[in-house]
């Protein structure tokens, strides 16, 4: 052992503190590996939502199969069952209990919840005109039942104002869907959308309570969930599943082909070692610097076998010269060795650009990849050539590199060929070059579009926020944030009136401020005066005080009662919506007013936000935001992309510099990079013609494209003594980087499909361009 | 507006509805219930101005207004009160919802058992399905085809708000709807010919 040395040691030292951090570290395969890291107020508010807010929480459940009594009786079982469950915070499935609880309240408090509630309404002139209004209705159809108790008609008031929300279908006393296939419940999960683990488990308390409702029923009828937190439970699923997969298909493809090329156990398990060393350094790296790895990171590990394996290829496929020099290491440390650097330098270069990144996705990936390459590459200069036996000497691969080199055309022809191939590409680019880009983020979503289509079917049935269009009231106090709600909400009345929203909801309109309880409380007279008051207003109508005396009597203790506390809206349906309507954070209160769009007219489904801040600006609270989540959420998927272009635009002027630094021509420059960019040309080229708009990830493997495919061109910019087995080496580097990104490329989570569908022909064709542009075309010198 | 029970209007515009019916169609043997039930049956679309007067206890004096009336076979009913306020209540699948001032309230049938049994009273009889008709009330027929009266009364009298609905008619035309309530509650329908379209 006495070979072995220090860098041996310091290299299994290192190793070892590695695999302990690694062992330690905190793993996600959640889908916050697509939030920003350092995001702006705006975003931050968009984050916050995604993660814990409204909709964050949402589980939609559907029954389907047997029929529609079956199916409301499961809903009614389930609904039992989950809300005994402290995992929820409320189960609705629009049963009448729920809905009778609810109006109780209304009515109980309708003297502190009504808008109509004022001074006025209960002057003579106000009642009179209240009553006769209320009888107008009553005798156009309206019920009479609570006439007694409410003439002046605040119930009405009330549930007018709560409207906007439409309640969904019901078949057999309980939600359906608008087909009414389908029973339909509603579930408010304690744990946050972004709470995977808690999410999770609030799907198996659903899916057993579904299973023992079903067993006692004896029905035969199916269970199906969405919502935030499902999708996010899935797709956590789905990334860990595909990485083992992935991982274990692609590492068990690329060992197969390290095996037929070397025939032989000891080299495969020492070519191996940097890919090992540089993966277990790649995962360490992210764990220090980030402290949580995301699951896609981990799928991203392909993108260092492709690199680091070759590492050990070129070092190994040219140890027959090896094995005969006197001083086999240092005939490697300068021939080979410098080129490999340099082609290592490049790809760091590369995957530098992307730790800027503020998609914590990425600048995993680039940290991941980076300190992966780096640590392949030292082990294989420092490292491997101490653990090979003095006479290891792989088997002659020249024949492979002379047969492929008799596949290469004439250098001439080539070259017209690829000019040929270029102006066509730039002409395919060019008249795709309004759609070349995908620009939602939805296209990273690990979520399948058939169950994205579910989600927002069953959403609309159940007219269940999907709070797409969002105002906000930010104040430091509770009763402040409810104050500019209904600040707020007074000028959204407006905007309803214009048909400029269809609607909206506050936190305000099950709990107002207390000051404005305090008004409408003191708005009422005291009995005598309201006795006397309703006797006058009353002449000519056909009423007496005497059949009225419980509205006196509502009206006398609605004066004195306590005002509401959210503690009073306990067993309502109001409760959940206020807790997701009325939220805290960081020492702040936030009111969140989600509006709808109107359901007719020329802005039908959408909404002008221009308009609704203008008219928000003029008398509501300075702290107020209008915020439109989707675009919201294309802007950040669009910042991402913008920033992955720039940082690759970056990543490549500092690969330009770095290879003009190392080979001092500008000549020699040019030909390392022509072929590379010719191959990122041609692959663009070929998802436009596809059809494929370009996402972020088609980016990052163009980049990837250039930090693999630059040992490629560097080799063959090289002057070599043996072209053939140069090539040979190549053509092993490259069908390991074309099996694992190959493989990528089958992927179901779109971010690794990406990027395995672009770099897998891309390192292809950049290795046959830079063979067909080596300067003296190798295939003119075999002979 | 979800509380209090809407079985008045509902059934008296299901019913009245059946005004205006193919006068042409062939009477069917047997008793005149059974045939009367068969004219009602035939009818598959129907339209009726109406004048509404409601006597409620709560009130020295009646209630006006009036409207139209709409009915499509199988089970799609509307009344559309024009006066004094215009308000929509409709029946349609099973689903009863009323349109106020431009908001629809969709309204739980199974939240209000009063209402349930006589809106699907109505459309079994609109659709002439005497033994779900009968399964709810104690339904007797007095006077001829040609000037008919028939008598509902509920069977679960004790749980139910109403005493009894009285319908008039002239072969498949309805002259006419009262209805008693067991709080004291009553309501006069008289219905006139289809408006001018």
């Amino acid at each position: 052992m006495r070979r072995a040395g220090l860098p041996v040691l310091v290299w299994a030292g290192l190793a070892v503190a590695a695999a302990l951090i690694v062992a330690r570290a905190r793993y996600s395969a959640g889908l916050s590996a697509f939030l920003p890291a350092s995001p702006t107020p705006g975003q931050r508010l968009l984050v916050e939502q995604l993660r814990r807010g409204v909709a964050s929480r949402l589980i939609i459940i559907a029954i389907g199969g047997s029929d529609a009594a079956t199916r409301a009786r499961l809903s009614r079982a389930l609904a039992g069952s989950l809300t005994a469950d402290a995992r929820f915070v409320s189960v609705e499935n629009g049963a009448s209990a729920a809905a009778r609880r609810d109006e109780a309240f209304l009515f109980a408090h309708r003297y502190l919840l009504s808008d109509t509630v004022s001074a006025q309404r209960f002057t003579v002139a106000g009642l009179r005109a209240a009553i006769r209004n209320t009888l107008a209705l009553i005798a156009s159809g309206l019920p009479a039942s609570t006439l007694r108790a409410d003439p002046t008609g605040e119930m009405l008031s009330v549930l007018g104002a709560l409207s906007g929300n439409r309640p969904p279908h019901s078949s057999h006393g309980v939600w359906a869907s608008s087909h009414g296939r389908l029973a339909l419940l509603l579930a408010r999960t304690r744990a946050a959308g972004a709470d995977t683990g808690g999410q999770a488990r609030a799907i198996r308390a659903i899916r057993r309570a579904f299973a023992a409702a079903r067993a006692r029923l004896q029905a035969r009828a199916t269970l199906r969930m969405t919502g935030p937190g499902v999708f996010a439970v899935a797709a956590r699923r789905n990334i860990e599943r595909q990485v083992l997969l992935l991982s274990g298909v692609s590492g068990a493809l690329i060992l197969t082909l390290l095996l037929l090329a070397y025939r032989s156990l000891p080299a495969l398990a020492l070519g191996l070692t940097p890919v090992a060393s540089g993966a277990l350094a790649g995962v360490a790296a992210v764990a220090l610097r980030f402290g949580v790895v995301q699951g896609v990171t981990l799928g991203f590990g392909v993108t260092l076998i492709g690199e680091a394996v070759d590492y050990s290829i070129y070092l190994f496929v040219q140890s027959r010269a090896r094995a005969a020099a006197d001083d086999p290491d240092a005939r490697w440390r300068r021939t080979v060795w410098p080129t490999l650097r340099l082609g290592m330098l490049t790809s760091v270069c590369g995957f530098a650009s992307l730790l800027p990144s503020s998609f914590p996705g990425l600048a995993q990936l680039g940290l991941y990849s980076l300190s992966g390459v780096l640590a392949a590459g030292l082990v294989t200069r420092f490292v491997l050539p101490r653990l090979l036996p003095r006479r290891f000497a792989l088997r002659d691969l020249t024949a492979l590199g002379r047969a492929a080199q008799r596949l290469l055309p004439r250098a001439g022809l080539a070259r017209i060929g690829l000019a040929g191939l270029a102006a066509l590409s730039v002409t395919v680019l060019y008249l795709h070059r309004d759609h070349l880009w995908n620009r939602q983020l939805s296209a990273l979503s690990p979520v399948p579009a058939a169950a994205q289509r579910l989600d927002a079917t069953l959403r609309a049935d159940l007219g269940a926020p999907d709070v797409r269009y969002l105002a906000v009231v930010s104040a430091p106090r509770r009763q402040w944030a409810l104050e500019g709600a209904e600040q707020a909400g007074h000028e959204l009345d407006a905007l309803v009136k214009r048909n400029l929203i269809g609607g909206y909801q506050s936190p305000a309109q099950y709990l107002p401020s207390l000051a404005l309880q305090r008004r409408r409380q003191q708005s009422l007279p005291p009995p005598t005066v309201l006795r006397r008051r309703l006797r006058r207003a009353l002449s000519g109508l056909p009423l007496t005080v005497s059949t009225l005396s419980p509205f006196l009597h509502a009206v006398a203790e609605a004066r004195t009662a306590p005002l509401l506390t959210p503690g009073d809206l306990a067993g309502t349906s109001f409760a959940p919506a206020l807790d997701a309507l009325l939220l805290r954070e960081g020492g702040q209160w936030r009111a969140l007013l989600p509006l709808s769009a109107p359901a007719s007219g020329p802005r039908r489904f959408s909404i002008d936000l221009g308009q609704v801040r203008r008219a928000l600006e003029v008398s509501a609270p300075a702290r107020l935001a209008v915020l439109d989540l989707k675009s919201e959420t294309n802007a950040l998927y669009s910042t991402y992309l913008r920033e992955a272009v720039r940082f690759s635009l970056l990543g490549l002027a500092a690969i330009v510099l770095l290879l003009l630094a190392a080979l001092r021509s500008p000549a020699r420059v040019a030909r390392v990079v022509l072929p590379l960019a010719l191959a990122v040309l041609t692959v663009a080229a070929g998802f436009s013609a596809l059809g494929v708009r370009l996402t972020l990830l088609h980016v990052i493997g163009m980049l990837l494209i250039v930090a693999v495919g630059s040992n490629y061109a560097l080799f063959f910019d090289r002057p070599s003594e043996s072209p053939a087995l140069t090539l040979a080496s190549l053509l092993i580097a490259n069908a390991a980087t074309v099996l694992g990104f190959g493989v990528l490329a089958f992927s179901t989570v779109p971010v690794l499909a990406d990027l395995g569908a672009t770099v897998a022909p891309g390192a292809l064709l950049a290795l046959v361009f830079a063979a067909l542009l080596s300067h003296e075309p190798t295939g003119s010198r075999a002979s | 507006m979800r509380r209090g029970a809407l079985p008045r209007l509902l059934l008296l515009c299901a019913l009245a509805l059946c005004q205006g019916a193919a006068a042409a169609a062939p009477a069917a043997p047997g008793a005149p219930l059974e045939r009367l039930m068969a004219l009602l049956a035939q009818r598959k679309h129907g339209e009726a101005t109406f004048i509404e007067r409601d006597y409620l206890t709560v009130l020295t004096r009646p209630l006006s207004s009036s409207g139209v009336l709409i009915y499509d076979a199988p089970d799609h009913l509307e009344k559309r009160t024009l006066k004094p306020h215009r308000i929509t209540l409709v029946f349609d699948h099973g689903a009863l919802s009323a349109t106020r001032g431009g908001h629809t309230y969709h309204i739980d049938l199974s939240a209000h058992r009063q209402i349930a049994p006589y809106i699907e009273a109505v459309s079994d009889t609109l659709s002439g399905n005497r033994a779900a008709l009968e399964r709810l009330f104690r339904v007797s027929f007095a006077g001829t085809l040609a000037r008919w009266t028939l008598t509902l009364r509920p069977r679960q009298a004790r749980s139910s708000h109403l005493r009894r609905i009285r319908i008039d008619g002239a072969r498949a035309d309805i002259r006419s709807v009262d209805l008693l309530k067991t709080n004291g509650d009553h309501s006069r329908m008289t219905l006139g010919p289809a408006p001018a379209p």
